[in-house]
């Protein structure tokens, strides 16, 4: 049987001769939190909709907890929580009164359900504010406790942390971490903002335009992350010349008139800027860079950052 | 199915939508004492007050506004987002509506309950005579009985236009103008046939000049032609979804996407 807990074979989803989701492959492994990267519209939510069935893929194939979804539907979602889009409840109901209402389709009994739900994510039980009084980030955290009230083992969490301050943010991340490592869930967590999923996902998908454009887990991820020399030089053609023809690399970017790139950093740097000076060439900087993983980003997208 | 069921219930709770039909029941009431008060000279038994009640809420206000309540309550899920939350538990938008329209069913049990006790409230206010309890309990029986039929005359209406989002209202319309050829319907030998105008008869409908009249095997089988017909549209009810993206702008001038998700 597969290690994955979710596994897409080219699922596609097409709107006209638009594609939202193409040929998507991912793999999600159990007892990790899988992060799904990418911009607004980039596809994150219609891939989450058709891992629950709530739209019909064109084409392609799911498959959870080793069986395919389609035909499965009744044995694979009783396991899953989730949370797709904005968090949708009944205005005229108070908070557990919304809760109860799923519960009792779920078949759970026990209020107890429903009063560890709300516990984990700090709302009140039994509160008489209605949800047409709720602030978006109260829905947000109710519409979490709705996703983890039945004990699922796989969370599939849509941009779980839109509209939550900074507390509720960290207090998010920690609970979703936990979920993970104490309680051994696995979670499939989509956002367009960079920095959550670098601080929570094992791996990473991006996505971009529907078509997945990496998937690793983010240690290697990291370790990709290009190093360079930059070089800020009176001419740096002039510059890109001498490199070019004394130090035998041609991994150089230029990036105007007076600044280079260099991502061969097994050159001698010192050597470089002596050659440099000797052509008459002034430098005024050099500096050993790094790249964040938002400049990975921006590079592998074609040029688009995110939040 | 219980479950379902009872969910629809809860969900009623301080619901305004539930308010439209104790209005519209008041309304029709009243509208039936001005009747009354116009037709001086006639005699205005409860049996004829409540043939005049029963008789301007099916052709005029009650296949619309139980139209308009279903289709409320069964488009409040996408309008409320919390359909997503209902068909990942999974319960299928065929068992959603289903539950939806018995709980319906059972509102249109409780708006009948209610327009019995306008029409007695306002029989005695008015000082009419010929109350006795045997009476008032046919009365009862009879506003029951015709509301759920023609509750049933419109399920067609509710069921198809329930399939695809915001469409319930030229459902409203149509259900309107539905129990308004009623009227026509009736007076040209075809109230057995029509579904709206077809549980007259069964209920025993007098039009205050004499005894039930109509056929009731013909009544029958256009309420059971109208259950088949309902039966067979629930059996391929899904939630439709849109086959394109639509482009609106948003506030900002922001050209965004809008889709019309949906399956199952």
């Amino acid at each position: 049987m597969s290690d994955y807990i979710i596994e897409t074979h080219d699922l596609t989803k097409r709107y006209g001769n638009q594609a939202s989701v193409s040929h998507l492959n991912i793999h999600v492994k159990k007892g990790r939190i899988y992060g799904l990267l990418g911009r607004n519209g980039a596809g994150k939510t219609t891939t989450m909709r058709m891992l629950l069935g709530l739209t019909a893929p064109t084409s392609g194939e799911v498959t959870i907890f080793g069986k395919t979804f389609q035909g499965n539907e009744k044995k694979i979602l009783p396991r899953i929580g989730c949370l797709i889009e904005s968090p949708g409840f009944y205005p005229n109901l108070t908070g557990t009164e919304n809760l109860k209402i799923f519960a009792e389709l779920r078949g759970l009994k026990n209020p107890n359900y429903i009063k560890g739900a709300l516990e984990l994510v700090n709302l009140p039980y039994r509160d008489k504010k209605l949800l047409s009084q709720y602030s978006l980030g109260m829905k947000q955290r109710l519409a979490i406790a709705l996703a983890v009230m039945h004990d699922p083992e796989l969370l599939i969490l849509d941009e779980p942390i839109n509209g939550l301050d900074p507390i509720g943010i960290a207090e998010v991340r920690d609970f979703i971490r936990e979920l993970c490592d104490a309680r051994g869930k696995t979670i499939l967590i989509s956002s367009h903002i960079l920095s959550e999923i670098s601080l929570l996902a094992d791996d990473v998908g991006i996505i971009d335009h529907g078509n997945l454009l990496e998937e690793e887990s983010l240690k290697e991820l990291e370790a990709k992350n290009a190093k360079y020399i930059h070089f800020c030089v009176s001419d740096a053609q002039k510059a890109a010349q001498i490199i070019a023809a004394t130090f035998r690399s041609k991994d150089i970017q230029l990036a105007d008139a007076n600044n280079l790139y260099l991502y061969d950093t097994a050159l001698p740097v010192t050597k470089i800027n002596r050659s440099f000076m000797e052509a008459g060439i002034d430098v005024q900087e050099a500096h050993l860079c790094e790249d964040t993983l938002e400049d990975y980003f921006k590079r592998i997208t074609g040029g688009e950052g995110i939040a | 199915m219980v479950s379902i069921i009872k969910t629809e219930f809860y969900k009623m709770k301080r619901y305004s939508v539930i308010w439209i039909g104790v209005a519209t029941m008041l309304t029709v009431v009243l509208l039936s004492r001005f009747m009354a008060t116009a037709s001086d000279g006639a005699s205005h038994t409860l049996i004829n007050f409540s043939s005049s009640v029963i008789w301007n809420n099916l052709v005029l206000i009650y296949p619309a506004t139980i139209t308009l309540i279903a289709g409320y309550i069964i488009d409040r899920e996408r309008t409320d987002d919390t359909l997503k939350n209902i068909l990942t538990i999974p319960v299928s938008f065929r068992k959603m509506l289903i539950g939806k329209l018995i709980a319906v069913g059972c509102m249109a049990i409780a708006l009948s309950v209610i327009e019995f006790v306008f029409t007695i409230m306002v029989f005695f206010a008015s000082s009419f005579p010929g109350f006795s309890v045997g009476v008032a309990v046919n009365v009862l029986l009879q506003m029951i009985g015709i509301n759920l039929i023609s509750y049933i005359a419109v399920m067609p209406i509710i069921t198809f236009t329930a399939q695809r989002s915001g469409s319930f209202m030229p459902g409203v319309g149509f259900a309107f103008f539905y129990g308004f050829v009623g009227m026509m319907a009736s007076g040209h030998g075809l109230r057995d046939l029509y579904p709206i105008t077809a549980g007259l008869t069964l209920i025993g409908y007098q039009d205050g000049s004499g005894d039930p009249t109509g056929n009731i095997f013909l009544s029958i089988v256009s309420i059971f032609f109208m259950l088949v017909v309902t039966s067979i549209l629930v059996s391929m009810a899904r939630n439709r979804e849109a086959k394109t993206i639509k482009k609106k702008k948003n506030n900002s001038g922001k050209m965004i996407h809008k889709r019309n998700h949906g399956a199952r």
